[in-house]
């Protein structure tokens, strides 16, 4: 499968939610743990030699678990390689759940389910969903929902004034 | 760099009966070969993949939309021709056209819209005003789920009345879209 090495590489270089040097152990037999320079950047975790300008390695986070591993640990693994983990070591607890949390929420696919989610909630709770001012997003949300399948057992009701 | 083919190629395949975004045919003009090929695109999320052929398991290859532009252009023999443009200099660029206007509209809007902080940037006043909802009903605001089966709908087709709505919308989109032309570097007033 063909893909352009300069757009990932343009990707990399982007501003990253989040980046910290951390252990990580890819699965592959025979390997250790190693210092990497780790960049999440939208739904890519990208990861350095820490004295390098390009990245090694470029991970997409979807279709993955995020796992905490003992102690102070993560793991991704891929919904069709479950046994095949990354694994990551933190320095504390703290920044173990902070990563863990943004690389959940940094997969397309959650995020799609997040506004879903909160659209529907929005809507039980209030009976309506207004979003103040904002037509073009309001319309925008509405493309992105409609692109998905599940929409269509959720009825629409226009907004209330904003 | 080693892109991890497995996680590109788990998030193409899709879990279960899940849809992609939109898919169809698109002539893609080859980097050696100047004629146009017909391919199968897949959008799914921020990725579109293309294929050979409908149906083949592994793609022939992927474009990362968020490092990337998509605009109309011209060309002497296609019509509907737009190009997906590397941000960067020297970057590839991607020679494509629809075979007819209505696709020619449909995937410019698609491809327009993918991008990760765009999805990122609709997400964050709904979620603000779900968590003041939450406040003000005196309700413990809740995570969203992890699991793509919390919903449990089949992925079918939705009822005439919704085809409406989203046309609708759609052409309310374009509309939007077209004013905000200059920011969004795309020229839309070719289009739709």
């Amino acid at each position: 499968m063909r893909y352009n090495e300069k757009e990932l590489q343009a990707l990399s270089r982007q501003p990253a939610e989040k980046a910290a040097e951390i252990g990580m152990r890819v699965p592959k037999k025979g390997s250790v743990v190693k210092r990497r320079l780790v960049k999440l950047v939208v739904n890519f975790l990208f990861y350095f030699r820490t004295d390098e300008a390009e990245p090694i390695g470029a991970l997409l986070l979807e279709h993955c678990r995020i796992a905490k591993e003992e102690p102070s640990g993560f793991s991704i693994s891929f919904i069709e390689d479950p046994d095949r983990k990354y694994y990551f070591e933190c320095s504390s607890e703290e920044q173990c759940q902070e990563w863990i949390d943004a690389l959940r929420r940094a997969s397309y696919e959650f995020m799609r389910r997040s506004l879903i989610f909160y659209r529907n909630e929005i809507q039980k709770m209030t009976g309506k969903v207004n979003i103040p001012g904002k037509d073009l997003i309001l319309l925008m949300f509405l493309f992105l929902f409609f692109r998905t399948p599940w929409s269509s057992t959720v009825s629409l009701r226009r907004p209330g004034s904003s | 760099m080693k892109l991890h083919r497995k996680s590109v190629l788990s998030y193409f395949r899709g879990t279960g009966a899940r849809a992609p975004d939109r898919e169809g045919i698109l002539l893609k003009k080859g980097t050696r070969n100047p004629s146009y090929q017909r391919r199968w695109f897949i959008l799914r999320g921020n990725l579109l993949y293309y294929l050979e052929h409908q149906g083949d398991r592994t793609p022939l290859g992927l474009i990362l939309l968020d490092s990337c532009r998509v605009e109309p252009r011209d060309s002497t023999t296609e019509p509907y021709a737009f190009v997906i443009l590397a941000s960067e200099e020297g970057g590839r660029s991607y020679k494509l056209a629809a075979e007819k206007k209505v696709d020619f509209d449909g995937w410019l809007q698609a491809l327009v819209w993918a991008g990760w902080s765009q999805l990122w940037e609709l997400l964050q006043p709904l979620q603000e005003q779900y968590q003041r909802v939450c406040q003000e009903a005196g309700v413990e605001p809740q995570a969203p789920p992890q699991e793509d089966r919390f919903l449990g709908l089949p992925c079918s087709p939705a009822p005439s009345g919704f085809q409406e709505l989203h046309q609708r919308f759609g052409e309310e989109i374009q509309a939007l879209a077209r004013s905000r032309a200059t920011r969004r570097q795309v020229d839309l007033m070719e289009f739709g």
